[in-house]
């Protein structure tokens, strides 16, 4: 099945310290951080719950056959920190999702960056821009 | 000798800490120093700093003299078989296969909670000083009042703190522990014979800076030495986590990304 994949197989090293949707809970084991994939969908749900908020969205291969896929994002209190909101993406919205996949094959990836296919940006998702200091 | 550098000079290092701020550093009439406010652990420049797969999320551990430990940790008997008990997360092992306990919604325990990228607030009140950590909703007492240790302490998840003042540096004493918590994500295990001594104080108005010795003959052959920095966050407030808030969808998903099938 091929989906509509953008930017496809970026290799990514060390994009998780920049940008660290995932790690702050369980690390990132279960995704290829060699890869990158860009998946265009419609946002099925936000679940803007700790430890990790989930987007649910379908997307359609080329024969218009729709999958359900999952994006992991970081907690939504680190998220709340950058902008983000529940209703930050909402049910029929229109979405590119930027992220690794996971190794095992499902449907499932780390979500690193959401646009909204209008070119609508959402709020960066790292940690504060001073972490490091 | 870098640490124990560290813990003799805290009176030179901290000429900025009683400079008034935003949120703290006025240091109120019961204490020497105020570390009111919210605090963010840092992920740079001090021990355990960023790598690609741990952003600051390790401690480095080091000698009681200061230097860095060669080779494994030195683990006791009782400690090697703790550690090779335990499962955590690595190349092949993801949350829902791992026997990591913070997994499982329970408190990360000290000192593996100064390692979650999530904020704690410090509230100083009469005898005692405050920790309020978001990761987890934990609340840790710091008796200040001259009181000793709870006869008979614990276990429990964050131990029994007691505090003293040295100069602006808190000093704690922390006993009491049960031994289910980690060190670490790497599944580096402690006993209930943890013995934590802090030395919590500011490098300068914005940075609080935690030295941690950790003495626990029961699983470690020596003490050993680490340190955290905290940013100060003077706009931030506590927000809630409840950690079983998405278990039941998260663990849906961990299912579904596992790479043990």
């Amino acid at each position: 099945m091929k989906f509509k994949l953008r930017a496809c197989f970026v290799v990514a090293a060390g994009l998780c310290v920049g940008s660290l949707p995932v790690c702050a809970h369980h690390g990132t084991a279960e995704y290829d951080n060699t890869k990158t994939i860009s998946l265009q969908g419609t946002v099925t749900a936000l679940q803007y719950l700790n430890p990790h908020a989930l987007i649910l969205f379908t997307v359609k291969d080329d024969k218009g056959q729709a999958a359900n896929w999952t994006a992991e994002l970081q907690s939504p209190n680190l998220l709340s920190r950058r902008g983000w909101s529940r209703s930050t993406l909402k049910p029929e919205d229109q979405i590119i999702v930027t992220g690794h996949p996971v190794k095992n094959g499902a449907k499932a990836m780390s979500g690193q960056k959401v646009v909204f296919i209008d070119g609508r940006e959402t709020p960066y998702m790292g940690l504060p821009a001073d972490s490091s200091k | 000798m870098f640490f124990a550098g560290l813990l003799l000079v805290p009176s030179v290092l901290h000429t900025q800490a009683s400079q008034p701020g935003k949120a703290g550093g006025q240091p109120t009439s019961q204490t020497p120093a105020d570390f009111t406010g919210v605090w963010y652990p840092s992920t740079g420049s001090t021990l355990g700093a960023a790598t690609p797969d741990n952003p600051g999320q390790q401690f480095v551990w080091l000698h009681p003299e200061g230097k860095p430990l060669k080779g494994p940790l030195p683990l006791t008997a009782w400690g090697l078989e703790r550690l090779n008990a335990n499962r955590p997360i690595g190349p092949n092992t993801t949350a829902i296969d791992s026997n990591d306990p913070d997994f499982q919604c329970f408190p990360s325990g000290l000192p593996r909670i100064y390692l979650f990228l999530y904020p704690l607030e410090i509230i100083h009140t009469p005898g005692r000083v405050l920790m309020l950590f978001e990761y987890g909703h934990v609340i840790r007492q710091i008796f200040t009042d001259g009181r000793g240790h709870m006869q008979d302490a614990g276990p429990t998840w964050m131990g029994d703190s007691i505090g003293h003042w040295e100069g602006d540096t808190l000093v704690t004493d922390t006993t009491g522990f049960n031994d289910k918590t980690w060190l670490g994500y790497g599944g580096q295990p402690h006993s209930d014979a943890l013995h934590l001594i802090e030395r919590i104080h500011r490098i300068d108005h914005d940075s609080l800076m935690i030295d941690i010795t950790l003495d626990d003959p029961k699983a470690y052959s020596m003490p050993l030495h680490t340190q955290k920095k905290y940013i100060l966050k003077p706009d931030w407030n506590i927000m809630e986590f409840v950690c079983e808030d998405n278990s039941l969808n998260f663990l849906e998903y961990e299912k579904k990304v596992r790479i043990q099938q």
